[in-house]
Order: structure tokens, then C-alpha cells, then sequence
């Protein structure tokens, strides 16, 4: 899907490498995370999948079809919500019907999505009386609204507090399984990574480069302390330059 | 717009300042039953103190102490309020309050339909706020009222020269605030609405519009102003009716007592529609929730 995909943001002190030279393909239907540190252009790779940002190089295509712009097919969620704070929840869910005219029963779409991101009770509450974690289910479902051929997820939970992201990682496996959504979920937390990812796609910073694609081989719903999530949690961290080695790691 | 803006930028600032804390409205925030009164006080008492002040202060002044002059006498607010009390009796003022009102909402709905579409234009494109700064500064600064002569030349004497005054007072703060409210915009709002389907049409109806409204609101209340305190002068040349007319008829008819009740009028209509505007602010605007 991306092919030797470049950015580079022109600066007056010199041009930045947002990333460069990335590979990476997602499988239909697969829930991939992006996963790195801050730096490393996880966000604007994921832009220009939305056609919010342009490559500098290469190329991005979704289903065969090149990039060109913003397309309401691939669905973006943002980390701050970007909900809008004068529509109520259910005109928020509508929004993109809206936009593009959608001549279907909008009321049903809507409906089935506040069930399904279980929004019932607040369908006319504003964005300024929901938690974080509410919120994100708002902004969730109007992505899903537009019946996405790809869903775009930027560090989602990065705004939530530990228990309620736990639990929204759980949610948003159990929301894209049973839509069947093809799923790019940028994040820099390791262990989310690996608890929502079928896949996982490490990135280094400076320059931003795609390390390596780890599969994660474990069935939903997980154990977040299965022994075999606990073995690619090291993986991850020693590409990350992170683990310590076992001699130095059992000198007690 | 940060230049432009400085004077009515600043009242706007402290006007959406005094609708966040609801001072200047009567209104007290809610306290433990001991400090209510004074609260209270506070609240509504002290402003009706500096408006007996005012009272006092007129009284004194025409009460014959400085010059026993008739003339001065005359302008009394016992005459006043006489008066005031005579022309709802009679009537004779609905036709006035009328005709003011008409030129207004017109004047009003004049600024709105140019201002705002002016206005998004400006915030949207740098280009078009480089481009129009400098003249829409050197056109803010002249006062509406030189614009009469021409106005009369171009519309003819009557309603419209004075619609046409008011509209270009008017419509400077519904340009400024409307523009200062899209390019703060947040962008993320732009963003979202892309990656949803909407193009450039469907942006400016489904967000930018509905985004800043609080701010066109906050310019509609600085218009308003305006607009009030132009309507009278406007209405000295050649129309016969109207609160700016009746003010000249007063005069002529050396009734003095009627000319400060025809002042009293205007103070109260141009505060009870400040008031209005503020209210819609606070109940049509969405940023009031999260407050």
C-alpha cells in the first residue's frame, strides 16, 4: 500500500525527514499498529493515507486506488476527538452522511452505531459534557458512519487515563472486529501495540524508517499478561534498544 | 487582523470577558446564604446607585441652583418624566420607537449580509486580510455620518440614506469579529470535516459558519452599539419620523421636558437591545457549555 513512501517537511534552517523510504502493505480486514516514538512520522504517514499531507515520494494507495485527497472511505480519529462541539452526539455520528448527501435511512446507520459504541442515553448530549473516553466513541463511530473502507486511528487513547484506555482498547477490538474494518492504528505505547494489533510495525525516529512488521498470533479477546504477548513485549524491546541483557538483568 | 482589530478587538475581548462572568447583568453568582445580600447588593444595588447618581446630578444641575434661567429649569427631570409618562398616554412616540426600530433591524440585516460573507472570505484567505487591512482600516476610522451627503445623492432623501448610514457603521465589527472568529478556527475541526466527505461548500455551511457564531454574535452586539448611537444624528436629516427627528421637533417646539424624555427612550431601547444581543450570545452561542 505504501511504497517507498517519503516525507519531508521543508524548514528555513534545512529540510526535515519526516520519514522515508517506507514499505508497508495492510491486509484486508487487519487491525495494524504503527508503533513508535514520537518523531518518527508515525502521524504524518498516517496523514497522508487520510490525503491530508502529501508524500514527498513514493507512493500511497488504498484498495489500487492511488491517494489523491480527503476521501470520506478512509475514515480518520484523532488523538484530541476533533468533535463538533455545536452538534449534539447523534449529529456528530451523522456528520459525514451529511457532508456527502447520503440519501439512505441515516437514522438507522446512526442508531446502530450509538448501540454498537454503546453511546445509548447520550445520543443528545454535547461533546462538552462527555469524558475522554465518550468522546472518542463519538468520533469512532463518525468515522464508521461513512461505512469506511479503511479506518485511520491517531494515538486514540493517548489523552485517556490508564484504566479508561485499557478498557477502550478493548472496546475498539471488539467495535473494528465486528465491522470488519481495515484498521491503521498509530500509537507509542508498546503494550497497546500489542494488545489491539493483529500486526505491529515498529518505526525509529531520526530519520523516520520502518524497522520491521512483528505478527502478533494471538486470538481476541487477549490476556494482557499471556505468556507469548509477554515474549514479543522483549522482542519489541530490545529493538527498541530498550531490554537489558539476562546476565545483567538476574545479578540480584 | 491583529492591527485591525485593536480598539473593537479589545471591546469584543471585554465583552465576551463580562458575558463569562455575567457582571454588568445584574446577575450574582450563587453564594452561602450570609454573603447573599451582599452579593446581591453588588449585583443589582450598586448599579442602580450610580444610576440615582446620574439622577441627582441632572436634578442639581437644572434645579436653578446654577442659573435660575427657565430655560435651564425647563430641562428638569420631574418635566422629563412627565413627559415621558404624557407620550405613552397620548401615544404619539409609537410611531417614532417604530420607525427607529425599522431603520435599525434593516441597517442591521444590511451589515449582517455583507459583513459576514466579507469577513469569512478574510479569515479563510491571508491573501484577502494582507490585501484588505489597510483599507478597511482607513474606512473604519471615517466617520459613518460623512457618508450622509452621498448617501442622499445616491439613495434619494428618506429611509434609505439612514439604512444605508447605520449598515456601514454596522458593518465593520461583524467583518472584524466574523474574520478574527475563522482564522482562529480550530483546524482540527477542518481536518475532521475533510476526512468525512465534506468539500469546500459543504466546510463553510457545515463548520466554519456554525464555528463563528459565537464571534459574529459578540460583532453583532459591537454593531448594535454602533448602529444605536448612529440612528440618531442619521435621523436629523431628512426624515420625519423617528427618536432623531422627534429630538429636532422637541427642540423647535422649545418642549425641553419632551426633548430629555426622547433622550430617556433612546437609553433605554439601545440598552434593552445591547441585552438582547447578549442574551442570544449566551443561549444561541455552543462555546457557552464549556464554560
Amino acid at each position: 500500500m505504501l511504497e517507498g513512501a517519503t516525507k519531508v517537511f521543508a524548514a528555513r534552517n534545512g529540510d526535515t525527514v519526516a520519514f522515508q523510504d517506507v514499505n508497508l502493505s495492510v491486509h484486508e480486514g487487519e487491525l495494524l499498529c504503527v508503533l513508535g516514538p514520537s518523531g518518527c512520522g508515525k502521524s504524518t504517514l498516517l496523514n497522508t493515507i487520510a490525503g491530508l499531507d502529501k508524500l514527498s515520494g513514493g507512493s500511497v494507495a488504498v484498495g489500487g486506488e492511488p491517494v489523491a485527497g480527503p476521501h470520506f472511505t478512509r475514515g480518520m480519529v484523532f488523538q484530541d476527538y476533533a468533535l463538533f462541539p455545536w452538534l449534539t452526539v447523534e449529529e456528530n455520528i451523522r456528520f459525514g452522511l451529511d457532508a456527502r448527501g447520503f440519501k439512505g435511512d441515516k437514522q438507522m446507520i446512526v442508531a446502530d452505531l450509538v448501540a454498537l459504541t454503546r453511546l445509548q442515553g447520550f445520543e443528545r448530549a454535547r461533546p462538552s459534557q462527555l469524558s475522554g473516553g465518550m468522546a472518542q466513541r463519538v468520533a469512532l463511530a463518525r468515522a464508521l458512519a461513512n461505512q469506511v473502507e479503511i479506518l485511520l486511528m491517531d494515538e486514540p487513547f493517548g489523552a485517556l487515563d490508564a484504566f479508561t484506555r485499557m478498557e477502550m482498547q478493548e472496546e475498539i477490538v471488539r467495535i473494528v472486529k465486528a465491522q470488519g474494518v481495515t484498521t491503521v492504528f498509530v500509537t507509542h505505547d508498546i503494550d497497546e501495540a500489542l494488545y489491539v494489533g493483529d500486526r505491529v510495525a515498529i518505526m525509529s525516529a531520526h530519520p523516520g524508517e520502518l524497522r520491521r512488521v512483528i505478527p502478533v498470533p494471538i486470538a481476541h479477546p487477549r490476556d494482557r499478561v499471556d505468556p507469548q504477548l509477554v515474549r514479543l513485549r522483549e522482542e519489541v524491546f530490545t529493538e527498541f534498544n530498550l531490554a537489558h541483557t539476562r546476565e545483567q538483568y538476574y545479578h540480584i | 487582523m491583529s492591527e485591525a482589530m485593536s480598539t473593537e478587538g479589545r471591546l469584543a475581548e471585554q465583552l465576551r470577558e463580562e458575558e463569562r462572568t455575567g457582571s454588568g447583568t445584574g446577575i450574582a453568582v450563587s453564594a452561602p446564604a450570609d454573603s447573599r445580600w451582599r452579593a446581591h447588593i453588588r449585583g443589582f444595588g450598586l448599579p442602580v446607585v450610580g444610576f440615582l447618581v446620574i439622577l441627582l446630578v441632572w436634578q442639581l444641575l437644572t434645579s436653578g441652583l446654577l442659573s435660575d434661567s427657565s430655560i435651564v429649569t425647563a430641562f428638569q427631570p420631574r418635566n422629563a418624566f412627565r413627559e415621558l409618562v404624557g407620550f405613552f398616554v397620548s401615544g404619539v412616540i409609537y410611531s417614532h420607537i417604530f420607525a427607529s426600530l425599522e431603520r435599525i433591524v434593516l441597517g442591521l440585516a444590511l451589515a449582517v449580509a455583507i459583513g459576514v460573507p466579507i469577513g469569512v472570505v478574510i479569515g479563510h484567505y491571508r491573501t484577502a486580510e494582507r490585501a484588505s487591512s489597510l483599507a478597511f482600516q482607513f474606512l473604519r476610522m471615517i466617520s459613518p455620518l460623512s457618508w450622509m451627503p452621498i448617501a442622499i445623492i445616491a439613495f434619494g432623501v428618506g429611509n434609505n440614506p439612514v439604512i444605508f448610514l447605520i449598515a456601514i457603521a454596522a458593518v465593520w465589527p461583524m467583518i472584524i469579529n466574523t474574520a478574527h472568529g475563522v482564522s482562529s478556527l480550530d483546524q482540527r475541526w477542518i481536518r475532521a470535516a475533510r476526512t468525512l466527505g465534506a468539500n469546500e461548500w459543504k466546510l463553510v455551511r457545515m463548520v466554519i459558519l456554525p464555528a463563528v457564531v459565537p464571534d459574529m454574535l459578540t460583532g453583532l452586539r459591537l454593531a448594535v452599539g454602533l448602529a444605536w448611537v448612529v440612528l440618531v444624528p442619521a435621523e436629523m436629516l431628512g426624515v420625519s419620523d423617528g427618536l432623531g427627528y422627534y429630538i429636532l421637533d422637541t427642540r423647535d417646539r422649545f418642549n425641553y421636558g419632551e426633548l430629555m424624555a426622547v433622550i430617556l427612550i433612546i437609553g433605554v431601547i439601545g440598552y434593552a437591545l445591547d441585552q438582547l444581543i447578549r442574551l442570544l450570545r449566551v443561549h444561541a452561542s455552543w462555546d457557552q457549555e464549556e464554560r
